[in-house]
């Protein structure tokens, strides 16, 4: 009874991770043949101008985008999840609802829908800015150096914020009454309390949830692909790494074959031992911190 | 009575919060109201005013988008693609956990981890060598060939919420069945499989929008439109149809509705299944 799953997995998901280090050691392209050439791959990858600026560039953004959506999305979902874990608050349910929806729908969907809101022409934010008076603040929000990036992000943000809000608002749930009641009679108000005592409590739910959202902003694909496009335009200024690993193991408008299979399996390799190595540590971070109540 | 009951926030500074709330409620609908509007104009809308209601509601773009757009078969692609991974995902992860939890045998834990492994490291890292070994068993560029990579790729999270739910189960219940002469197939399917529903549950729901929603595996394995999949066949549609917002919107709302409708129906089971997803 354990076999099917046993072999599935195997065949589709365990050998194929071996399989890309070992492909990664080559120059094939695909198809015809292929050579081992050691850390070939690599040392192209780290050394090749066009090759190592593309890849830092695409990592800096992905850290970019990490670091906001902490701030905008865990940050904001976390306070978000203090205001609605009062019980005494009306329409809970709904706005429980209405938040989580952004994150069950595919995100390429609704990167287009946004794409047309913020449509410089014919886009419902313009429109409303026009409106409002504020002429001179509508915008080529995606065309614009300076406000594509920044624009991907508020996006982005918007679509996770729901999954940490509902999260955080399980685990605040959690918290024994009792522990709230006591800092109460000592004199605490809630913002006391929450610092002094729930913020500490939290501390596991917060790491693993900044581990998720480490995991989620470099693996940043769909929605971006759907904002900008495979080169992250405007001039690569909205470029992240899983984009980059597509363009290289799959080619671009502007380079059709990409750069082979080889190549493509050296970038997913580098990029697999970073993310199991941050993970790795968030994860320690998170044990260590294992509280019980 | 708690301290979250009796006192959450008073008088202004309550006021201020539910503005807040309900300001970030309207945020996060407003696209899908844009997006509604949108779909039903024509050209002339478009061009006059994001904001205002159609003056004409033009059904036939959905009409155009199902046909034309050939969204009739990418739906119908994504049915089947999404509802056999489910099912694969439901046996075969079902009966792996049965095993690996309730059965002591050299070596159990580590298969465990083995499987855990899988929720660690993205999939799309190990995307390469599939795309070459589908070739080679020419399932690239089929339906069955996306199926199997996702019941494989789904396994892993299967595993680790079923594993827990099964453990979960007293001992005193299997020991029951087995006085009775049940084999360990038999207390499988009568007994241990109606005691996790729950967890089915969760976990199909899960790996339904996890396929429905996927865009990347599609975009790797797939090639010819007949095989494309809502997400596919709508990112492909957007490249035909730029500035056609009216019928790459109905497009969108057609991909979105269904999970729309489902998790209106079990919007519990949802936020249940997809936070308990990284909980332990």
């Amino acid at each position: 009874m354990l076999f099917p799953a046993l072999i599935l997995y195997t065949i589709f998901v365990a050998y194929p991770y071996i399989n890309s280090l070992l492909y990664s050691f080559t120059d094939w392209m695909g198809v015809g043949p292929k050579h081992f050439i050691g850390l070939g791959n690599y040392i192209r990858l780290f050394t090749e101008p066009r090759m190592a600026h593309t890849f830092w560039r695409a990592l800096s953004h992905n850290a970019i985008l990490f670091g906001v959506s902490m701030l905008f999305a865990v940050g904001l979902g976390l306070s978000f999840a203090f205001v609605l874990s009062s019980r005494k608050l009306k329409g809970r349910g709904f706005f429980k609802v209405v938040y989580f929806l952004p994150y069950i729908l595919p995100s390429l969907s609704m990167g287009f829908i946004w794409r047309y809101i913020l449509h410089p022409r014919w886009g419902a934010i313009n429109e409303m800015l026009k409106a409002v008076g504020l002429v001179s603040w509508t915008h080529a929000w995606l065309g614009d150096l300076k406000t594509a990036f920044p624009t991907i992000m508020a996006i982005w943000c918007l679509r996770c914020t729901g999954f940490y809000i509902l999260f955080f608002m399980a685990a605040i749930l959690s918290i024994p009454e009792e522990l709230r009641d006591a800092a109460m009679v000592d004199g605490c108000n809630r913002l006391q309390t929450i610092w002094y005592i729930e913020l500490p409590l939290l501390k596991p739910t917060i790491l693993l949830l900044s581990l998720l959202n480490f995991i989620n902003a470099f693996n940043a694909f769909d929605m971006i692909y759907a904002l900008s496009d495979l080169t992250g335009t405007p001039f690569g200024r909205s470029d992240v790494l899983m984009l980059f690993f597509y363009r290289t193991a799959f080619g671009s408008v502007n380079n059709p074959f990409g750069e082979g299979l080889g190549m493509g399996a050296a970038v997913a390799v580098v990029m697999a031992v970073f993310l199991i190595v941050v993970s790795f540590l968030f994860l320690r971070a998170i044990q260590k911190s294992q509280v019980e109540y | 009575m708690g301290i979250i009951k009796k006192l959450p926030f008073r008088g202004s500074s309550r006021a201020v919060l539910y503005i807040l709330l309900v300001l970030y409620a309207i945020i996060t609908l407003f696209p899908f109201f844009i997006s509604i509007i949108a779909s039903f104009k024509d050209l002339h809308g478009l061009y006059a005013n994001a904001l205002a209601l159609p003056q004409v509601w033009h059904w036939e773009n959905y009409r155009i988008a199902w046909i034309q757009g050939n969204f009739s078969v990418y739906f119908r692609n994504s049915v089947y693609v999404t509802v056999l991974s489910v099912i694969g995902v439901l046996v075969f992860g079902s009966t792996a956990s049965y095993v690996l939890a309730r059965y002591g045998f050299p070596g159990r834990t580590a298969l465990y981890m083995y499987f855990m492994a899988g929720l660690v490291i993205p999939f799309r890292l190990a995307v390469l060598p599939v795309f070459v070994l589908l070739r080679s068993l020419h399932l690239f560029d089929t339906l069955g060939g996306l199926i199997l990579v996702y019941i494989a790729v789904d396994l892993s999270f299967s595993i680790f919420i079923l594993t827990n739910y099964f453990r979960s189960i007293p001992q005193e219940v299997e020991e029951a069945a087995v006085m009775d002469g049940a084999g360990p197939f038999r207390i499988y399917l009568q007994i241990m499989l109606p005691l996790v529903r729950p967890a089915l549950a969760t976990v199909g729901i899960v790996v339904f929008v996890w396929v429905w929603n996927d865009f990347f595996i599609p975009l790797v394995f797939l090639q010819t439109s007949e095989k494309y999949t809502l997400v596919l066949g709508l990112f492909r549609f957007f490249g035909q149809h730029l500035n056609e917002w009216q019928y790459v919107l109905a497009g969108a709302n057609i991909t979105l509705l269904p999970v729309i409708l489902l998790y209106l129906f079990a919007s519990g089971q949802f936020i249940e299944g997809l936070t308990a997803g990284v909980r332990k």
